[in-house]
């Protein structure tokens, strides 16, 4: 019993010197459980890779499966389950094979019961978020740029709950009017992520989005048993609204109902998402949407198309690529500065003012980030490091 | 006739490798379509310098252009192409000969059929359509008029097949259609390419558009990754590319 809890122990010891938070294990009479979260690595997959690779070494080599939980704000987002590796007759090291999945069982209710190692509550940290944006809208300019730098101020404060407070500053702007001009508020939200009878997925936003909105939003999603299959719903109301100084928010004394619902489908064998939603839009307008987006290691590129109530069609493509630095960890409990997960752009191929959409609701959401823990796109990557 | 017989001895040359068709931004031979597709992950990001002659009728002076192209999955390409526009053809005065604005169009090439599929002989069938999108008189996304915007419109359906002898041999065999009104289309393509045994990384093109008959050749400089593409619009006119292969994990 002495020698299995010291190597429990020295696996949760090894994690949390790689800097991996939020570290529980229990051995239970027929597994090992152990649970973390990356905050290490920007790309989710190449995190959990690593983190597999010293869980294989450090646990023992008994014949009991290993079953790991990955959390997010130690809120659990995966499991990744080995089989029984072998006896320890079985070379040391042998590589286990993981499968994957949404789904949360009862080893979830057991292990979180355990102490954490190297808690991450009140994790700070000052991330960039560079963006570039650009438009070709008179002809006698070619580009008109924005580049700003928004710098964000993260805290990871109870479970699933995060305050993320950012500013815009302008660095460069040819040709884009009035607010953009000045240092003002970008998103401020607070977060709060939840689970829900194991398989439902949940998040509730509050604060100010982008695309001239704030309120609060509430998102659901929740894998099928055939889980390339998933349902999503996300709902809200938000005012219509605008951060033009650090001092000023105007506020057109406009509310609007918001939602999407929809279904996506992972197709692994491409790492390709295909997604169709129904939704409203702060501009009060009924829309149909379908995206197709092609995930890779570093980058996620996929084209959308839109056909929104009255007739009018949209469509184009948008692709976010992984900044570096793909590794950094924390210093103890010093706040940590670092790049935003990814940049990139969305082009309408229709004139700009045609593009509606939800706003996203904190600095760092798009599409690499919502797929960060998808368990097909996980696997892929595990078994080709 | 001199230069299509010309062209009909280039195009006893049939390559394997999938190539950029640089007026257009997506794979291709020199204008006229091909279906090869990129392997599955592959961007391609090029510029080009387009003789006016190789261009639609609304550019009446040299140009250039640049796009990206991403082969989204093997049977899916999807291209951006920006074609720029001289001040005083948008009606500007005092921009001398500055480009101040641009054409953006999408491409989407759609493999139907893979080479070899059920038998051998088979070949690879693409459909494809270029700047199937914008018109000034429409407000739909799928709509080209005669006139305005569409000035690259295009839909084609091609097929390819590929040989081996002292080196790689493709024939590439399609039909073009549009409704312009200025550069109508609706009539075969044809094409032929040639990547020498002795010299892989080079590709001897020929090819007839619908239009007209051209000659050229593509040269992966480094490796697969960038190559540079020229041709002779109807024989006579040059035009010359270059682009960056990237293949993504």
């Amino acid at each position: 019993m002495q020698a299995q809890q010291q190597s429990n122990d020295y696996t949760a010891e090894a994690l949390a010197l790689q800097g991996f938070t939020n570290i529980r294990h229990l051995e239970t009479e027929k597994e090992h459980i152990v649970t973390f979260e990356n905050t290490v690595y920007s790309i989710q997959a190449v995190g959990i890779q690593k983190a597999l690779e010293t869980i294989s070494k450090t646990q023992p080599q008994d014949g009991k499966p290993c079953k790991v939980i990955v959390t997010y704000m130690d809120i659990p987002q995966l499991t990744l389950t080995s089989h029984a590796v072998g006896t320890k007759n079985d070379a040391i090291g042998k590589v286990r094979e993981w499968s994957t999945s949404n789904h949360i069982d009862e080893a979830w209710d057991l292990v979180k019961k355990t102490r954490k190692t190297n808690s991450g509550f009140l994790d700070v940290d000052l991330i960039v978020y560079p963006q570039l944006s650009y438009k070709n809208a008179i002809i006698n300019q070619i580009y008109q740029a924005l580049f700003e730098l928004n710098p964000a101020l993260e805290v990871t404060l109870w479970k699933g709950a995060k305050f993320i407070g950012q500013v815009a500053i302008p660095i460069y702007n040819d040709g884009y009017p009035g607010c953009y001009k000045n240092i003002r508020w970008g998103k401020v939200t607070l977060e709060q992520n939840f689970r829900l009878w194991r398989h439902v997925q949940g998040k509730v936003n509050a604060g100010i989005f982008d695309n001239n909105c704030f309120g609060g939003l509430l998102s659901l999603s929740a894998p099928l048993s055939d889980e390339r299959f998933s349902l999503f719903a996300e709902a809200g109301v938000v005012g219509i609204g605008y951060s033009d100084k650090l001092s000023k928010f105007y506020y057109n004394g406009e509310t609007c109902l918001v939602f999407s619902t929809g279904m996506d489908f992972y197709w692994p064998r491409y790492n390709a998402q295909f997604k169709i939603r129904g939704e409203r839009y702060p501009s009060e307008e009924y829309c149909l949407q379908g995206e197709m987006i092609h995930h890779f290691k570093f980058a996620s590129i996929g084209l959308f198309g839109q056909t929104v109530a009255g007739g009018e069609t949209a469509g184009g493509f948008k692709f976010i690529v992984a900044l570096p630095p793909y590794k950094n960890k924390r210093h103890k409990k010093w706040p940590r500065i670092d790049t935003s997960l990814g940049t990139g752009i969305t082009y309408n191929a229709r004139h700009q003012s045609l593009y509606h959409r939800l706003p996203y609701r904190h600095a760092g959401d798009n599409i690499l980030y919502t797929n960060r823990f998808n368990p097909f796109f996980i696997k892929t990557y595990i078994e080709n490091p | 006739m001199k230069q299509f017989l010309l062209s009909l001895v280039f195009i006893c040359c049939l390559p394997q490798s999938a190539f950029a068709q640089f007026p257009y931004g997506t794979t291709g031979l020199l204008h006229a379509p091909s279906a090869d597709m990129q392997a599955d992950k592959t961007i391609m990001l090029g510029g080009s310098y387009l003789h006016k002659s190789a261009t639609p009728s609304e550019w009446y002076y040299e140009t250039y252009n640049y796009y990206v192209n991403v082969t989204l999955l093997p049977w899916l390409e999807v291209a951006y192409t920006m074609t720029l526009f001289k001040g005083y053809a948008m009606g500007l005065k005092g921009t001398g000969s500055k480009y101040t604005s641009q054409d953006r169009h999408l491409d989407v090439r759609l493999r139907l059929w893979k080479e070899g599929w059920w038998r051998e002989w088979t070949p690879q069938i693409v459909l494809g359509a270029d700047d199937p999108s914008t018109a000034t008189e429409s407000t739909s996304f799928g709509e080209v008029g005669e006139s305005g915007n569409g000035y690259w419109n295009r839909y084609y359906l091609v097929m390819t097949k590929h040989l081996y002898w002292k080196g790689n041999w493709g024939v590439h065999v399609g039909y073009a259609y549009n409704n312009r009104k200025y550069t109508p289309i609706n009539r075969p393509t044809a094409g032929v390419n040639y990547q020498p045994e002795l010299l892989p990384s080079l590709n001897l093109m020929a090819d007839y558009d619908a239009r007209a008959c051209n000659v050229g050749f593509n040269y992966a400089v480094y490796g697969d990754i960038l190559n540079l593409t020229a041709e002779l619009y109807k024989c006579q006119y040059p035009s010359i590319g270059l682009y960056l292969k990237i293949h993504l994990e």
